[in-house]
């Protein structure tokens, strides 16, 4: 190294140590954007093993479709089956592939191919605009409790508490709260089965807040309907990685059989619906290298401030339901 | 949002690879 190279290096390094954290979180750049658009072609192939008698499968096809953010391109599909036909949630929209085999199909095997485009999502929440509201319908579905999101009782309670608590009285300021009240108060656990069930009203009751995605932010959509804000999850799967050098917010590899996620919406007036993932930031302080990072980590701080109004387009949404076979139309 | 799937009319554990094995795969192609 040449000396003066070495002096600018020692001088940088000399700064960067008298800086403050807050200082250091600003460094690190957590800032997806609506820009290009990238395309990817998914790939779900099934066999299934020991075939015995009737046999049928159901397989999730990417069908959230946002001007904004995700085009659906063709599905297509090989494969022994005697049947296949694409299905359609009437709820939610959710679309599968419903497949059959004859009872005798000796190597039951099916491969979908879907390709999708997406791009960045980001709301400026400083500049609210004129956005269409939501229709009664919408906002009913988007208010409403669920079998494992209920919207009363100790789900209510608490999502009062952290409304009070943090004195929000707009929509914007109840969402923000609960997210930080998510963000704060459960815990990514990996061993947690999938995505995790989703029980919100048993979290709260067991006060056991840990979990995955398909928990942490449905504990968020359920504290956020019952605080009177529409809100909704989305399930999907990361597709590649992060551009923002986040590990543990993207695709590790073209192998993204474990990679399904669950992200949320929250609809707030004057920005329409706002992407927000509370989850993932837990996942970046227990996951992202060297792993079990503070709140305050500088990779913390930029992620929670981030995915409160935005979200990186490495990620397929698949549908706004969490199990696909028992809503199948 | 996992695959599910039924051997004589049972559902298969989604996350129990012996019995359902399925593979999910993701290739970046040109955007149109």
């Amino acid at each position: 190294m040449q000396r003066r190279e070495f002096l600018k290096s020692a001088a940088v390094l000399s700064l960067a140590a008298a800086l403050p954290r807050s200082a250091w979180a600003e460094e690190v750049v957590f800032a997806p954007k609506p820009g290009a658009w990238r395309a990817v072609d998914l790939v779900t192939k099934i066999t299934v093993e020991k075939p015995d008698g009737k046999m049928q499968a159901w397989i999730p096809l990417p069908s959230v479709t946002e001007s904004e953010w995700v085009r659906n391109g063709e599905t297509t599909w090989t494969g022994n089956t005697a049947s296949a036909t694409r299905a359609r949630d009437s709820k939610y929209g959710a679309e599968m592939l419903h497949v059959t085999w004859k009872e005798n199909e000796a190597a039951p095997v099916l491969e979908a191919t879907s390709r999708v485009e997406m791009r960045d999502r980001a709301i400026d929440l400083s500049k609210p605009g004129k956005v269409a509201p939501l229709s009664d319908a919408e906002r009913k579905l988007n208010l409403e409790g669920t079998a494992l999101i209920p919207v009363d009782g100790i789900v209510k309670q608490t999502s009062d508490k952290i409304v009070a608590a943090a004195n929000a009285r707009s929509d914007i300021e109840k969402a923000r709260a609960i997210y930080d009240w998510v963000v704060e108060n459960t815990v990514r656990v990996a061993a947690t089965r999938g995505c995790g069930v989703g029980d919100v009203a048993a979290m709260l009751k067991t006060g056991n807040l840990g979990g995955k995605c398909a928990d942490l932010n449905a504990l968020y959509v359920g504290l956020t309907r019952a605080a009177g804000v529409p809100a909704r999850d989305v399930y999907g799967i990361r597709v590649i990685p992060s551009q923002f050098g986040y590990k543990s917010l993207g695709a590790g590899s073209s192998n993204v059989t474990k990679a399904q996620h669950c992200r949320a919406e929250v609809f707030l007036e004057g920005f329409g619906w706002v992407p927000t993932d509370p989850a993932d930031v837990r996942k970046v302080m227990l996951e992202e290298p060297p792993a079990n990072l503070a709140i305050n980590d500088p990779k913390v701080v930029a992620a929670r401030k981030t995915l409160f109004g935005a979200w990186e387009g490495n990620w397929i949404p698949y549908c706004r339901v969490a199990r696909i076979r028992s809503s199948a139309s | 949002m996992y695959p599910q799937a039924e051997r004589a009319s049972l559902l298969l554990d989604c996350h129990d690879p012996d019995n359902f094995k399925y593979a999910l795969t993701a290739k970046e192609v040109k955007a149109s």
